[in-house]
Order: C-alpha cells, then sequence, then structure tokens
C-alpha cells in the first residue's frame, strides 16, 4: 500500500525534533503498514499544493491526504533567478529539486518570503501586490478552484482521499480542520508531537 | 440535449448557437470577451453546471488574469480594460519582469485539469478548444488556430469563420455521442 500526503509545513513537520519519525504522516503509514511520500515543504501555497499535485503520477498510490494552506500565499517562476530567496535557497540547499528552487514562495506574514528584489518605485513589488491588488475573494477564489481541481481529478481517479486545512475561515467542506486549538502547538503554532499524533488518530477515523 | 458553453470573446461570437443548432440542442452560453483562463474556469465552477449533455470550453491566451477590486477585472498584457485605472503600472511590471511562460503554462494546465476533473465527475461529456497559438499543450481537442476560417479586422472569426469552427466542433462531439 502506498500513501501520498502533500501541505505545507504543518504536513513537512516543522519545529518536531525527529520530523521523519513524528509527523502525522509517518503515523498514518506505520497504522496502515503502508509506504509513504511526503514532499510537502514549509510556506507552500494552495497554487504551490496544486501544481505539485499535478506534478504528481496520483495513480501510483493507494491513499492521498491533502494539506491545503493560507489562501493568501502564492508563488511566482523565477526564470532569470534573480530573487533574493532564490538565492539563498540556493546556498542553503544546493541539492534541492529544481521544481521546488524556480518557484519561489511568496508569504505576506514573512518577510523573508517577502524580498524577491523587485523593486517599483522603491517598494517590493510584492509588497505591493498585497497591498494593492491581492483581495482575500481572489485567495478565496483559489482555494475554491485548487480544492475542486484536487478532489475531482482523485474522485474521478477513484482514489481514497482526504482533503485537510489549516484556514480556519474556508468556506470549502474539508474533511478535517487543522487549524484547532485541540492540537497542541510549538512556539512557530506548528502541532508538537503530541499534536501530531493526536491529527493522526482523528485522520484514522475518517478513513 | 442541453449544451453549455464558456470561454472568452470567440465563445461569445456565433459558434456556439451554430454548434447548439447543428445538434438540435438548448444551449447556455457564459463566455465573455477577455475572459482569461482563470475567469472561464472559476465562472464554470461558480455556475456549477449539472444536468448538461455537452460542454464545449475555449480558452485562451495563457498570459491573461484576472484580479478582484469590488468586481473582477481581466488582466492582459495589452493592459486595455478600462478600469485598471491606477493599477496599470503594476501589472505592466507584472508582465515586464515577473511573468514567464511557464507560469502562464502552470495555470493554462490548471485550468484544463479543473474544468475536465469537474465535468469528469458530473459525467458530462467536454471539449476544450483554445485560441492560445503558442500553447505547447496537448491536452486540448483542438487548438481553434489549426483549422483555416476567415478572420475580420479584429482577428477574430467572421460568421462563415464561426461556422467552420462549428463544424469542427460538431465533428469532436459526434466522436463523444
Amino acid at each position: 500500500m502506498r500513501l501520498l500526503t502533500l501541505g505545507d509545513s504543518w504536513t513537512f513537520g516543522d519545529e518536531l525534533e525527529d520530523r521523519s519519525n513524528q509527523r502525522f504522516s509517518t503515523l498514518i503509514s506505520r497504522r496502515m503498514n503502508a509506504e509513504v511520500d511526503n514532499p510537502s515543504t514549509c510556506g507552500l501555497s494552495n497554487h504551490a499544493i496544486a501544481r505539485i499535485f499535478l506534478e504528481t503520477d496520483i495513480s501510483a498510490y493507494d491513499l492521498v491526504i491533502i494539506q491545503m494552506s493560507q489562501i493568501s500565499r502564492t508563488e511566482w517562476y523565477d526564470k532569470k533567478g534573480v530573487s533574493k530567496t532564490y538565492k539563498s535557497k540556493l546556498q542553503n540547499k544546493p541539492n534541492m529539486p529544481k521544481m521546488l528552487v524556480d518557484w519561489d514562495k511568496i508569504m505576506p506574514t514573512k518577510d523573508i518570503f517577502m524580498s524577491t528584489g523587485h523593486i517599483l518605485d522603491g517598494k517590493e513589488w510584492w509588497i505591493r501586490y498585497y497591498e494593492e491588488l491581492y483581495h482575500d475573494k481572489y485567495g478565496e477564489s483559489d482555494e475554491m478552484l485548487f480544492f475542486h481541481l484536487m478532489k475531482n481529478k482523485l474522485t474521478s481517479m477513484s482514489i481514497p482521499h482526504l482533503m485537510l486545512t489549516i484556514n480556519k475561515k474556508t468556506k470549502m467542506p474539508f474533511d478535517l480542520q487543522l487549524n484547532k486549538s485541540k492540537y497542541p502547538r510549538a512556539k512557530g503554532d506548528h502541532p508538537t508531537s503530541l499534536g501530531h499524533i493526536m491529527i493522526a488518530s482523528d485522520i484514522m477515523k475518517l478513513l | 440535449m442541453r449544451i453549455f458553453s464558456n470561454g472568452s470573446s470567440f465563445a461569445s461570437g456565433k459558434y456556439p448557437e451554430y454548434l447548439a443548432k447543428m445538434l438540435n440542442a438548448d444551449l447556455t452560453n457564459i463566455a465573455m470577451p477577455g475572459y482569461s483562463n482563470r475567469s472561464i474556469w472559476r465562472t464554470t465552477l461558480e455556475s456549477k453546471p449539472v444536468d448538461y449533455d455537452l460542454a464545449v470550453i475555449q480558452l485562451t491566451s495563457k498570459s491573461r488574469t484576472e484580479y478582484f477590486d469590488g468586481f473582477w477585472i481581466e488582466v492582459s498584457p495589452q493592459l486595455c480594460h478600462p478600469r485598471l485605472d491606477d493599477k496599470k503600472r503594476l501589472w505592466e511590471y507584472w508582465y515586464e519582469n515577473l511573468y514567464s511562460d511557464e507560469y502562464g503554462d502552470c495555470d493554462e494546465n490548471f485550468a484544463i485539469e479543473g474544468l475536465r476533473g469537474y465535468f469528469a465527475c458530473n459525467n458530462i461529456p467536454c471539449i476544450i478548444v483554445t485560441t492560445d497559438k503558442f500553447t505547447k499543450s496537448k491536452k486540448f481537442d483542438l487548438n481553434i488556430f489549426d483549422i483555416n476560417f476567415p478572420m475580420d479586422k479584429t482577428r477574430h472569426p467572421t460568421t462563415i469563420g464561426h461556422k467552420v469552427i462549428a463544424n469542427k466542433i460538431y465533428e469532436i462531439a459526434n466522436t463523444r455521442r
């Protein structure tokens, strides 16, 4: 049996001491005696999650768990490799897959993901994007489109799946809301090892 | 028989009507000139078409997009939407410095997969055509610019052009019935 889990830092297992053993994807795979692939990384947007989903051969999996993210995040394709975050990624992780390096994450809540070096009238373009162009209605429609894209593809391929989210305000019919106070959090707001145990337990109840 | 149609300026012309007549079908056509692939995908899902026997979707140039400012505003590299106002400079910068074909390819693929998945789950046969002459995607049923049809000065099909397009889509539709 093969399991795919895909999401952002919550599914990646950020802030866990022993990530590969403590994150909920590993806990579920052990209970199901399944092999697990988890290409999740910190800061992924719904755009990125849907893109990686389409780049993945999902027919190879018996169960797919998608964790969608905050609606305001996005990404852009840094063709020329000029982004400041792009350069720091290369310095830190020279072997990082190209599909993750070329696409530059944009997160309005973290300065490090808001400095691409594209300055328009003295201000980073992405800061201006959030100030002048972005609207929650756009983020909500992104969430709606990507939710249906992934769910419909999995349904049409008859692949069992669960849709999870960390967006507290979502209007979409997710199977499980992870952003709940009952799951204990670490300093950076990600679930602790106990939080991951509880999430894995709640996911198992849905299967 | 019932047909659902969406798309941009080509689909808001006459070919969907000609196709509906050929198939003796009732037509719902929500196409609008200037729509981007994202708008076409979004408005299709928002209108939740069910109980149709055929969907014909015309996608467009992959570089187009949209944003929300009280209402949805279409954006293309021509930046000709009258409501762009002071946002024009921001979008100019986007196209000059941040947009790439790879980004457009990705968004085009989202729209194709999103639309195909929706119609597959609702058991509605779906034909997706494009007016993006330069698309690299092999997922379209037809690139309209692969067929010869007469165009007017605005590079849109003439009345005869719409009939030629309808005939070609009719041929494809017959293979799906």
